[in-house]
């Protein structure tokens, strides 16, 4: 089997949803800019490129109509390069990138490109609701259906973590994101990007401007455990709030994967090598805890353990199954999240698997370290992991 | 009284004039097309057209909005644009005072618009619950671009001719000239672009945006959380994105579907009331024309608090003269700096020029003693709330204020016939009970004493028109219509905390049912302090009445609200959200005990409907007292005094559309509930007069 390598990646900053940079931002620009970035960094390959594969977990309206093929165009690339849109919801960036490693495993693709967007701004408030519930399931298993605080929730009370516990993962998490923006850990990712921006001012007037989006925009400086204790629970008595859980953002990711031979003879010196993927599902209302079904599974194909891990990205949709996932794996707290995550930066569904992948694998390098796992868990019940290995120097 | 058509230099001048402010209606636009076509069969090149003295138009008669069937024929959008595309020539609308709503739309059916600078302009039908009816939704973007015209009809602001975007006006004339000639101007425009062809109109006109669909998109996000609760809003917001998609004609019919929709909308028709209502409550039945009521140009403020202080800056702004007394003039000065504090900021942020700053200030003067403010045509008194204090000043002011001059209190809760005995003059004498902050607040209570003559009356209803305030009339008794209401409000509050609820819960449900502020947030800014002296001189008063023991306890432990920062909640300085007292929370689970109250949950259901059917019950006293002479006065009060949801129409509006008969139902299920205090389930006769006949407030009006 060949080997799949990451040559490049490139992200949008992370914008707030709503108000924020891209609250007028159609999902193929922000995904055609993680592209043609990812693809100029990789050496201009833009003619080798086969196929664009992004994950997208609200494939419709602005990210809709396949934003595979339409990240594709609006990126330059010649009409030869294809394009699809895949769905495993949070995860949708992850499995992205995924297909683009196993094509390449396979033979049957040398140069891809694979990412995910998400405009939350742009579709959440208007996504189509026929018929989106089956009766059936409704009746035999509404877990399936439950909002994803519930599910937060349930994860809270089955597994005894308190509000406490989640505010202080929750303040971390901002404190080391804040620390890395500042340290610019961030700036091999990101692109700015301009854009046009609506806002409201304090009279209620609206407008709307040029903006150049630089930095991810949900980073609170000055975040503390004591400055987020006093928010109220969004479900009554619930440990879940604005201050311990993902925010709402907009954004896309992208990278180039190549098969290992293709980026040597291109002269190319990868970001490291895709080892391996696995999913594995568990019940829908705790669906938080799905990295424990999937990381065990990633790492027993690979031959490898826990401790032979370098550097975790676990997504953070709520702090209170970063916790449980953290402590049940035994994932030691100095490599886990090490630069923030979805808390501080906000969680672009579609696009964090992407991001994810890209930050672990310049993150691992940048401390010398040799393998690093990024993992999610997916709203349905599931989780997924992959594995990846910093290219030898 | 008629429209007329002359015709000057080959222009022929077509003015509308219906003896007051042009209201559209079906006659309206059937002269209007007749005066239209007289004017086509003259030989003119163009054609102005133009309004009489008080307005250019002002809109549709709101109430025509009631009509079970809206039948405008001729109508503005269809009839009337006919007419205009038959005069094969140029016309010339030209705003001399005001084109409001309807008015507007009428103007933007024209080739081109003239005005004045100062002419005020806009489409507030969304304020009305409705959008606009007539073409605007679609020809207002066409005029000014997607962004602007969408702010200026959400907002609903009426403005200066000048303030509007570049693209509606053809030409402004400015009113400073000394010779200033309006409709000398628009026919001197009308001559120069006579025989320009095509002619113009805005409906041909394509609106560019480079994101139409993103930008509508924020601002429906924007519309879904506004307070105002507005229900024209989001309609609103669909009609104007025709204006972008959609030919025009296809955009007018969307807009005049969602327009006859929404009129219809519970939540309209109160808004519709609320308009009706406050302009009702400056009319007093029975009270008689008065022809020379006296001028006012200076008036008096004795006593330089927050409230004293409001009251001036109110006066000065309405363009008086204003004389501050305190007995500290320490006061007095610093009530001058708070009041130039406030010019000052209003000139930072540009809504107040440099001149007219100036010149507010040199209005705001202090007086050292009572004898420097005897040529004042008005004083207002604005001391303590204490009786004896009253009595010495206006014992004062009777002894030096020239005859004739008004005396006024600002008492919120004073016998105001004991207060006008202590002068010679008793029929001079009023009350006139701001809000604070006075500046701010736009509800005066009028409190007309048992011996207040009509011309003292007249000149206090016309003195708080001018300050631009809504005066509602009330008589004489303890607390006037709003305070006299809220306390059974309050008290309402108070026992259910007592039953299980807490501050925070019984303020979430009234908040979401709509009030701008809850019961227990509203205590702690007023101060319970205050409160308790209150309550301390109502049981004097009335040995009778029965207040919560809990609000004795809140008080007696200094728990005195925002000033103290701990009250009812806890206030941190600098944090946003209020914290709840959890001090307080421990306290009502023993004193329920105490009290023998076992807690229960309480639904918002119950918390809403227990504080707003107490408070509908004593309407019902107050309006059978004759205190109010009409149940929309107290309408009237609440929405402007304390923060009731306007797209709900005021308390006693709300009751009537729950239904009297339903509600007087509901009030004998509280009464049965096993901790009730029965006494205040007990339907006020006028209530259950107008629930057993099942008639409303305005018929009991009529009966009485």
């Amino acid at each position: 089997m060949k080997e799949a390598v990451i040559v490049s990646t490139a992200r949008t900053p992370f914008a707030r949803s709503w108000k924020g940079s891209f609250n007028m931002t159609h999902g193929a620009t922000l995904a055609g800019h993680a592209v043609r970035h990812a693809v100029a960094r990789a050496g201009a390959c833009d003619t080798l490129v086969e196929d664009v594969i992004m994950g997208c977990a609200a494939p419709e309206g602005a990210t809709g109509g396949n934003i595979g093929r339409q990240s594709a165009i609006r990126a330059g690339l010649p009409v030869a390069a294809a394009g699809m849109t895949v769905n495993r919801f949070c995860a949708s960036g992850l499995q992205a990138v995924a297909l683009a490693a196993q094509r390449v495993m396979v033979g049957e693709a040398e140069v891809l490109v694979a990412g995910g967007a998400e405009s939350i701004s742009c579709v959440q408030n208007q996504m189509n609701m026929h018929m989106a519930r089956d009766a059936w399931i409704e009746a035999n298993k509404p877990e399936l259906y439950l909002n994803m605080i519930e599910t937060a929730e349930c994860v809270a009370r089955r597994y005894g973590i308190d509000r406490a516990a989640c505010d202080a993962y929750g303040a971390g998490a901002q404190q080391k994101a804040d620390r890395a923006a500042r340290e610019g850990r961030f700036d091999a990712e990101i692109v700015p990007i301009e854009v046009t921006t609506a806002s409201a001012d304090r009279f209620g007037a609206l407008s709307t401007q040029a903006v150049t989006a630089s930095a991810d925009e949900g980073i609170r400086p000055g975040t503390t455990e004591d400055s987020i204790s006093g928010l109220p629970a969004v479900l009554r008595d619930g440990t879940v709030t604005a201050g311990n859980a993902s925010q709402f953002s907009d954004g896309a990711s992208a990278c180039v994967v190549m098969a290992r031979d293709k980026a040597e003879d291109l002269g190319l010196t990868p970001l490291g090598i895709f080892r391996g993927f696995a999913v594995a599902g568990c019940e829908p209302d705790e669906m938080g805890i799905g990295p424990v079904f999937a990381v065990p599974k990633l790492l027993h194909q690979a031959g490898l353990s826990v401790s032979d891990i370098d550097l975790w990205e676990l997504n953070e949709a709520f702090a209170v199954q970063v916790i449980h996932c953290r402590d049940h794996l035994g994932i030691p707290d100095e490599c886990l999240n090490v630069n923030g995550g979805a808390i501080a930066f906000g969680h672009p569904y579609g696009a964090s698997g992407s991001r994810m992948i890209g930050h672990a694998l310049i993150e691992t390098r940048r401390r010398g370290g040799r393998f690093a796992v990024a993992t999610m868990c997916i709203g349905g019940g599931q989780g997924a992991a992959a594995l990846l290995e910093t290219f030898p120097t | 009284m008629a429209f007329s058509v002359e015709t000057r230099q080959d222009i022929a001048v077509v003015r509308m004039d219906d003896g007051g402010m042009n209201l559209l209606s079906r006659h309206f636009n059937a002269q209007l097309i007749s005066a239209l076509e007289q004017a086509a069969q003259t030989t003119c090149k163009a054609i102005v057209l133009t309004g009489n003295a008080r307005a250019f138009c002002a809109g549709a008669d709101v109430s025509v909005l009631d009509d079970a069937v809206l039948n405008l024929d001729p109508n503005l959008q269809y009839a009337v644009a006919d007419a205009i595309a038959r005069l094969n020539r140029p016309l010339v609308a030209l705003i001399e005072t005001c084109a409001i709503g309807g008015g507007l739309e009428l103007a933007m059916m024209c080739h081109y618009r003239v005005a004045t600078a100062s002419a005020k302009v806009g489409l507030p039908e969304v304020t009305l619950g409705v959008l606009p009816g007539a073409g605007g939704t679609q020809l207002l973007p066409r005029a000014i671009g997607l962004e602007l015209a969408l702010n200026a009809m959400l907002s609903g602001r009426v403005m200066c001719a000048d303030k509007m975007p570049a693209g509606l006006f053809d030409k402004l004339t400015g009113d400073d000239d000394a010779d200033n000639d309006a409709l000398g101007t628009a026919i001197a425009f009308a001559i120069g672009i006579a025989d320009r062809r095509p002619l113009p109109r805005l409906q041909d006109r394509k609106v560019d945006h480079p994101n139409a669909a993103g930008f509508l998109e924020f601002a429906r996000t924007g519309a879904a959380r506004d307070p105002r609760r507005l229900p024209g809003l989001l309609p609103l917001i669909d009609a104007v994105e025709c204006a972008v998609t959609e030919p025009y004609a296809r955009g007018l019919e969307k807009e005049m579907r969602a327009f006859e929709h929404l009129r219809s909308d519970p939540r309209a028709r109160a808004l519709r009331y609320a308009f009706q209502a406050e302009g009702k409550a400056a009319r007093v039945p029975g009270l008689p024309r008065q022809d020379d009521l006296p001028g006012i140009a200076t008036a008096a403020v004795i006593g330089a608090g927050a409230m004293g202080t409001g009251i001036a800056i109110a006066m000065v702004e309405a363009g008086l003269t204003v004389k501050l007394h305190d007995l500290d003039p320490a006061a007095s000065a610093a009530a001058v700096t708070r009041a130039q504090g406030t010019w000052d900021i209003a000139q930072q942020k540009g809504r107040l020029s440099e001149y007219k700053a100036q010149d507010h200030a040199a209005r705001l003067v202090t007086a050292d003693a009572h004898t420097d403010l005897a040529d004042c045509d008005l004083v207002i008194e604005a001391v303590a709330e204490n009786m004896d204090v009253k009595r010495a000043v206006f014992a004062a002011l009777d002894a030096v204020m020239k005859p004739g001059a008004i005396l006024a209190s600002n008492t919120s809760s004073l016998d105001l016939d004991e207060i006008a005995a202590c002068t010679t003059r008793p029929g001079d004498v009023i009350g006139l009970h701001f809000f604070n902050p006075a500046n701010i607040m736009r509800l005066v209570e009028v409190v007309r004493g048992r011996v207040t003559s009509d011309r003292t009356l007249s000149a206090a209803l016309d003195f708080a028109k001018r300050l631009r305030k809504i005066p509602v009339v009330s008589g004489v008794c303890d607390g006037f219509i709003g305070n006299r209401m809220i306390e059974s409000y309050v008290r309402q509050a108070q026992s259910l905390i007592e039953e299980g609820a807490t501050p925070a819960s019984v303020d979430r449900a009234l908040e979401r049912f709509g009030m701008a502020m809850g019961p227990f947030r509203m205590q702690d800014l007023a101060g319970n302090d205050i409160i308790a002296a209150t309550r301390d001189r109502r049981r004097d008063a009335h040995p009778d009445l029965k207040f919560p023991a809990i609000a004795d306890k809140v008080s007696g432990r200094g728990w005195f609200g925002q000033k103290t920062g701990k009250g009812w909640y806890d206030h941190v300085p600098g944090a946003r959200k209020l914290r709840e007292n959890a001090d307080l929370l421990a306290l009502l689970e023993a004193h329920s005990a105490e009290i023998g109250r076992e807690r229960r949950k309480i639904s918002d259901v119950e918390i809403t409907e227990r504080c707003l059917f107490a408070l509908v019950n004593e309407g019902a006293a107050i309006l059978a007292e004759g205190i109010a002479s009409r149940a929309s006065d107290i309408d009237v009060v609440y929405l402007n005094g304390y923060g009731f949801p306007r797209h709900l129409g005021g308390p006693m509006h709300f009751a009537e559309q729950f239904g009297l008969s339903r509600l007087v139902r509901r009030m004998a299920e509280f009464a049965a509930l096993p901790q009730a205090d029965p006494g205040v389930w007990v339907p006020h006769p006028l209530l259950q007069q107008a629930a057993d006949q099942l008639i409303g407030w305005h018929d009991l009006e009529n009966v009485k």
